[in-house]
């Protein structure tokens, strides 16, 4: 687990708090325990554990954004490229990563929430946190794929493998 | 999930805030009574409802199978592929030099006295030679090769796809059952046991099926891309050589042969050294692709058939009758508290004693219990046991393997100089076996010792484990069966079925 993933999911557990109680929820700091270490995998399965149970409460859950998502895809075709848009609101170019796994991409990041004062969401449904999102490509690419951010939509630019490139049968 | 360098206070932090927010969610009235017709009444209100009865119509089997079964796919396959190269580590390399060092030192001399009676030498006859004897041995080397490698792949794609699929189908049967997808009739850790037999009913039934399926298709494709590598390889390491012993090795006699079996040895190696990462990577890349396709057909079925097996009841006894009622419904976890303690409050409820867990499920559960415990004894068990034997094994290996070599090489050494065509050179030369055998000693040792040791470990800890695992659940469940009935006092009319 990174340590940004780990501040992410405190902020998202702090917004679950804000929606259920209205108040912040106390800092865990102050009632450490130095003899408890507890560790990444089980602190990982409390978390899913709290997010499940928010998702299957629905008056909680509408106003807790989701922590990770799929983001929408298309598949476009240009003359020398496939374009792969994928809908990321708020995205920053920085946070996304795209990586060309045999005949398929697999585009990763994160949406940052905006940080700021402390909010709390009367209705949520824009995705944040990690996003991930592997998309089959119908023709052949090869090398590094170019990412852009444009007015929320993640742009992966690969470019079209040439014929005579091909593996022989 | 990566693990990397993350503070540890951040993390007691958000471990603390989580299990604030935990609370609150518990203490928050409209929250806890609420929602899904709230938690009291998800656990504590009985399941046999007629309103929730209605919630049971039509949960979406077909669809949440497949999804299941899509995310188990890809993980599974992943996995499977990256132990299939991992394996295959010194495997390949062996079978290419073994079976390289069969037939390549024929196939060159033929060649080279073909090449010496057509009697028009020149740089186009090397690249000639190159071709010709790199087509020819894989050719006669692909079948073997291919078929020799296919039973590697086999025995670890069995192996590890049985135990990659039991973690995996637990994983997401779990996730599924505490995202409620699997619906109300399904859910709480009560389902959670009923996972753990759904798990193991499928992977049981998926494992043969799909080692077999594995088997017929990837045979053909196997050979083609191992044969195609290794020809490249092949040819371009005969031309190098060949570029540079081509003068000496047309004035034939025993120099010329000697130097045909010192490029044997060498291109066989250096083919071996080469192709072996491509092809293993080759060879993973086609598992994956294979074994996702495979799981993808059987898997997805499967689930969804052992889903519906439990909702219709066909599974030890049915839902209702193993969790429901008095026993599930309305004591245990009933209202704030049996939530707050035994359900989601984790450890406790889940992971607790299996005394308490015994009290919680009653009767019908046992066998699902017992099928955890023995599960649980079987993972500790194999890693600590083929940890030891390993070692030992190793340990013996190390210290036998130098007094071996030591006793046989030097027999071995004569006996080859002796049927060596140039065993008269080497004694006029004055070279014996036991000098040879001396020189070569140390070298082996190491070499060998340290291959071997790597092989072993490898292997021992693979079959062992497996066979470990095997054992146990065979017979571990019955002994718990018996060793719970005693304890209890149920004598000839214990409650628990017969394996």
């Amino acid at each position: 687990m990174r340590e940004p993933t780990v501040s992410m999911m405190l902020d998202h557990v702090r917004a679950i708090h804000r929606a259920v109680t209205g108040g912040e929820a106390p800092d865990g700091a102050e009632h450490a325990d130095p003899g408890v270490h507890p560790t990444a995998s089980a602190v990982a399965g409390r978390f899913a554990e709290l997010e499940s149970l928010v998702r299957s409460i629905p008056a909680l859950a509408e106003r807790v954004p989701p922590f990770s998502f799929t983001p929408p895809a298309d598949i476009i075709a240009v003359e020398r490229e496939i374009i792969v848009e994928l809908g990321v609101p708020g995205a920053d170019v920085h946070n996304v990563h795209a990586e060309l796994i045999g005949d398929s991409v697999l585009v990763s990041g994160v949406r940052v929430r905006d940080a700021g004062e402390a909010r709390v969401w009367l209705h949520a449904e824009l995705p944040c946190g990690p996003f991930s999102r592997r998309v089959q490509l119908p023709l052949p690419a090869s090398g590094a794929p170019r990412i852009e951010v444009d007015r929320g939509v993640v742009r992966i630019r690969l470019a079209k493998r040439p014929k005579s490139s091909l593996p022989q049968a | 999930m990566e693990t990397e360098r993350f503070d540890s206070g951040e993390l007691y932090r958000l471990d603390e805030t989580i299990r604030n927010t935990m609370d609150a969610i518990r203490r928050s009235p409209q929250l806890a009574g609420g929602g899904f017709g709230g938690f009291s009444s998800q656990f504590g209100g009985g399941w046999q409802g007629p309103q929730q009865q209605q919630q049971f119509q039509g949960p979406g089997f077909e669809h949440i199978s497949d999804v299941i079964a899509e995310r188990v796919c890809d993980r599974v396959s992943e996995r499977v592929s990256e132990v299939v190269r991992d394996r295959l580590r010194h495997a390949v390399r062996e079978r290419i030099v073994e079976n390289l060092r069969m037939h390549l030192g024929e196939e060159l001399r033929d060649e080279l006295r073909q090449a010496m009676m057509s009697g028009q030498p020149g740089p186009h006859l090397v690249e000639q030679i190159a071709d010709r004897v790199s087509q020819r041995v894989h050719e006669r080397v692909r079948e073997r090769l291919a078929s020799d490698i296919r039973d590697r792949v086999i025995e670890a794609v069995r192996e590890y796809t049985a135990e990659s699929l039991r973690e995996r189908i637990g994983e997401a049967l779990r996730g599924a059952i505490v995202g409620g997808q699997l619906g109300p009739q399904l859910s709480g850790p009560g389902a959670e046991i009923l996972a753990l037999a759904i798990r193991e009913r499928v992977t049981a039934a998926v494992r043969e099926r799909v080692t077999e399926m594995m088997r017929e298709r990837i045979g053909h494709e196997l050979r083609e891309r191992i044969g195609e590598n290794l020809r490249d390889k092949l040819r371009e390491a005969l031309r190098r050589s060949l570029q540079e012993a081509y003068p000496m090795l047309m004035q034939g006699g025993p120099a010329a042969e000697m130097l045909i079996l010192t490029l044997r040895e060498r291109i066989a190696e250096h083919v071996g050294e080469r192709a072996n990462e491509e092809i293993r990577e080759r060879i993973g890349e086609l598992v994956r692709e294979r074994l996702s396709q495979v799981l993808r057909e059987r898997l997805s079925e499967e689930l969804r058939g052992r889903l519906q097996e439990v909702l219709r009841g066909g599974m030890g006894g049915g839902f209702g009758q193993q969790f429901g009622g008095q026993q599930f419904g309305g004591q245990q976890f009933g209202g704030q508290q049996g939530f707050g303690q035994h359900g989601f409050g984790g450890q406790q409820g889940f992971g607790g004693g299996w005394q308490q867990q015994q009290q919680q499920f009653g009767g019908g559960s046992s066998e699902h219990m017992i099928s955890e415990i023995r599960d649980r004894i079987a993972e500790s068990l194999r890693d600590r046991l083929s940890e030891s034997v390993r070692e030992r094994v190793v340990q013996v290996v190390r210290e036998r393997m130098g007094e071996v070599v030591r006793q046989h090489l030097v027999e071995a050494v004569r006996a080859a100089m002796q049927q060596s065509p140039m065993a008269r050179e080497l004694q006029t030369a004055g070279i014996d076996a036991e000098r040879i055998a001396e020189s070569l000693r140390d070298r082996i040792v190491d070499n060998l010792r340290e291959r071997v040791i790597e092989t072993l470990r490898e292997r021992l800890s693979d079959g062992f484990r497996e066979r470990v695992a095997e054992a146990v659940r065979e017979k571990a469940g019955e002994a718990i069966r018996m060793a719970l009935s005693q304890q209890q006092g149920f004598g000839s009319q214990t409650p628990f079925r017969a394996s």
